[in-house]
């Protein structure tokens, strides 16, 4: 029972110096080595942002890795998991906590409307490729649900590319795309891809639409830039990511 | 859950009635962009579905007042804000004129609290717009509940002491020399981008290039060095509290010249306009809805929380966040989509969602797996999701007993649901009509969708009894699902109405009736008994 008390504790305690963006310090209590570890070998680029927690009394964080569209989230509480998720799956690693020894390691495949979508996609190869051949890019995630995401996109294109920034609208994965040039003459102008990638998934772009990310000089410029923006609003939140990537 | 007519093309953005018994949706998938969703009308059976009203109002709508009797409508042809009142379009539906417009404080994502001091006769509001945090104040003559007139007071922009740092305010001239700077340059990199676009020959686009990339750098160095000094941090998602004092935001703090990754945070709003911190929530959240003002309480919040890993699965999910205890958990999570939660005044939470529901064969569409979800108490393990259901089909206890008849508000009985989406005005009379031009391989709600390998997810939801006791503790999803792969998927669309006091500690519910939707997408009801703990197993295990 005070070992329990001493244990959320110290959760407590250390959540405390937990922010979003800082390597989540002191974030186990135990096996600390062995899931730094699993981190690294996961290539974890442990730039931590909390989201909300999946489990009662433990804190989820999650960061990108060195390779784009691979994840890892660190689910910390009684019972640490690490979980890295891919386009091909999700493994999810857990430990003894009085041996230390990894006594969970399960692969299964993403069941995912997020991720899982026929038809015209764009998913993280297709990012992969942006990134890697170092062009500017806005990807703009939308939706006829969300009324400014569609209203919006012939504007924020234009402010995009006035700042020589290709942009690359990406639809909702539930949203059927049949009909939509038909009902939204103005997204025949585009071509239309659903989104299916991590990336975009771990993000949060699909959690606001519209959101755009920012792509510049071979990175992924973070944060996502949230909602229908001002064109002064938009320029300087892409001036702003841009100066972040140049100095990399 | 009370479901949406067939063929309702759901939209993301909604807000809560005050009582439960609308929900305003707005959506460009329809002709009328914004529709009031009666959630206590019955077809002709006598059913609850929800019923569509249309109204001529514009974009994201905001209630301008607690009670409903006025709302915010942006962005009207002149770039103008109506102010239409709930009375009015009731009656005269799209046809409805606005009580009164503002053609100088209008922008999209604006957010309205009703400020304290109301009384029958005076009401006065606050009006806050996005993009710059323009908030102007109107005080509202009113008559028998409804709103006649509304005149605009003070103005200014709120919480301009977060974003900009006093003590590093710019010199103007060196500010306009900077911005004039940057406009030359976005020339430049603009007519370079265009003949990129054209230009064949590879050499000379790899230069273009180099040169933008030049120009960009200046730009962005300019905007580091000469316009950000003084920025502390941008927000998203700004809304205001029901009375208008405080304001929730992502806020995005910027440090070192660059920007972290926002975070939820409510400020208290000074009469000054200047903003008090009060809370941090530690990420990044949905657009929240307060609950609506409690003595001596804070009150809690409500909002989409991002896309998390559960079991194998991304869901979505709403949560909720008791200010007053400092807790987080869980309503419902699932996938597919979700919309904006509400509260009402009572402390329920209101969203709509599209939940995918399993089609299995016609010999099995009957067998009674919906109750075999609601049998196997036991052979849950803690460490498993359990999951909870209740559904409300059949009489949730929706406070407005003059609503709850065969008959639309105007007493007039809507026609029956064809699988079109109708579109009614207060007559009910259908003025629009959703013709279903799916996608061939994809047909909207209530239909089949075919040649997709697509999850199969047993789900219901549940609906609440009175308000009522029950702690606010742990965390508990509320959904089934299976690990099963299926090619056939219902979507049964709707709203779920919960209410987070009556989930105990352990996440089970004491409340009941409840039903549930079938693998077949069928909605069957199953009573239970008052105070019984009702624990579902997750569907894996009762589909075997």
């Amino acid at each position: 029972m005070i070992l329990e008390k001493a244990f959320i504790a110290l959760i407590f305690f250390s959540s405390l110096s937990w922010s979003a963006g800082r390597k989540p310090d002191n974030y186990i209590t135990a096996c600390e080595a062995q899931i730094d570890e699993k981190l690294k070998e996961l290539n974890s680029k442990n730039d931590w942002t909390r989201v909300v927690d999946s489990k009662p009394n433990h804190k989820t964080y999650r960061s990108p890795t060195n390779n784009v569209g691979e994840w890892v989230e660190i689910v910390a509480g009684e019972m640490p998991s690490v979980y890295q998720v891919t386009p091909r799956g999700i493994r999810e690693f857990g430990w003894n906590l009085k041996t230390c020894e990894l006594n969970k390691a399960t692969a299964f495949e993403i069941e995912s409307t997020f991720i899982n979508i026929s038809g015209p996609t764009f998913k993280d190869s297709d990012l992969k490729r942006i990134i890697e051949q170092k062009d500017r890019a806005i990807i703009y995630t939308f939706s006829p649900r969300m009324v400014y995401s569609i209203k919006y996109m012939d504007e924020m294109s234009d402010m995009a590319e006035s700042l020589g920034y290709k942009f690359i609208p990406v639809l909702e994965p539930t949203y059927k795309i049949g009909n939509l040039g038909r009902k939204f003459p103005n997204v025949k102008n585009f071509k239309i891809q659903k989104a299916a990638s991590v990336e975009i998934v771990m993000r949060q772009m699909l959690t606001h639409l519209p959101s755009s990310l920012v792509i510049s000089n071979g990175h992924i410029m973070d944060p996502i830039i949230i909602g229908v923006k001002s064109k002064d609003e938009y320029e300087s939140e892409i001036s702003r990511r841009s100066v972040t990537a140049n100095k990399k | 859950m009370i479901p949406y007519p067939d063929g309702f093309e759901l939209g993301n953005y909604q807000r809560v009635h005050p009582n439960g018994t609308y929900v305003l949706h707005s959506s460009m998938s329809e002709k009328v962009n914004v529709v009031l969703m009666d959630l206590t009308a019955r077809d002709t059976d006598g059913k609850k579905l929800a019923r569509p009203l249309a109204t001529p109002m514009n974009d994201e709508v905001y209630p301008a007042t607690n009670d409903w009797s006025l709302f915010a409508s942006p962005n009207h042809p002149g770039k103008i804000m109506h102010y239409y009142g709930l009375s009015g379009l009731l009656k005269n539906g799209i046809f409805d004129k606005p009580i009164f417009s503002d053609s100088k404080h209008n922008k999209y994502y604006q957010s309205v609290g009703e400020l304290p001091g109301s009384t029958k006769e005076k009401k006065r509001i606050r009006v806050t717009l996005y993009s710059d945090r323009r908030t102007k104040e109107y005080d509202l003559n009113m008559s028998k509940g409804n709103v006649v007139s509304g005149t605009p007071g003070k103005s200014g922009v709120i919480c301009e002491n977060i974003i900009k740092d006093p003590s590093k305010k710019l010199d103007p001239t060196i500010v306009a020399n900077g911005k004039a700077r940057i406009a030359i340059l976005k020339k430049k990199i603009n007519s370079l981008y265009r003949e990129v676009n054209l230009e064949d020959d590879l050499d000379k686009t790899q230069e273009m290039e180099r040169q933008i990339d030049v120009l960009q750098n200046e730009k962005d160095e300019i905007q580091r060095t000469v316009i950000d000094p003084e920025i502390l941090g941008t927000i998203s998602a700004p809304v205001l509290s029901p009375n208008g004092m405080e304001i929730a935001f992502n806020f995005e703090k910027r440090v070192d010249g660059k920007m972290t990754p926002p975070v939820q945070q409510i400020y208290k709003i000074n009469s000054d306009y200047s903003c008090d911190f009060m809370e941090d929530l530690g990420y990044e959240t949905g657009k929240v809805q307060f609950s609506y003002p409690q003595n001596g309480k804070k009150g809690s919040l409500v909002f989409q929380g991002s896309a998390t890993i559960e079991g194998k699965k991304f869901v979505n999910a709403i949560v909720v966040h008791d200010r007053d205890q400092n807790k987080t958990r869980m309503l419902f999570s699932g996938q597919g989509s979700i919309g904006y939660p509400g509260f009402t005044k009572d402390g329920r939470v209101i969203f709509p969602t599209c939940a995918e529901t399993s089609e299995m064969s016609t010999a099995r569409e009957d067998d009674g797996d919906a109750a075999d979800l609601h049998a196997d108490h036991s052979s849950l393990r803690q460490a498993e999701r359990d999951s909870y259901s209740i559904d409300d089909n059949n009489g949730g206890p929706i406070n407005d007993t003059n609503r709850t008849t065969k008959k639309g508000p105007d007493g007039i009985a809507p026609p029956k649901t064809s699988p079109a989406f109708p579109i009614l005005n207060s007559d009910g009379v259908v003025i629009s009509e959703n013709q279903n031009e799916s996608d061939p391989t994809e047909k909207v709600k209530g239909k089949m969708v075919t040649d997709r390998l697509v999850p199969l997810e047993a789900r219901s939801f549940w609906g609440i009894g009175p308000f009522g006791n029950g702690g606010f503790g742990g965390l508990g999803s509320l959904q089934i699902q299976s690990k099963v792969l299926k090619r056939n998927v219902k979507l049964k669309c709707g709203a779920v109405i919960i209410d987070p006091n009556q989930i105990n500690d352990d996440g089970t519910i004491n409340e009941t009736p409840l039903s549930c939707i079938s693998k077949s997408g069928k909605l069957i009801s199953k009573s239970g008994r008052s105070g019984q703990n009702l624990k579902v197993k997750p569907a894996e295990k009762a589909v075997k």
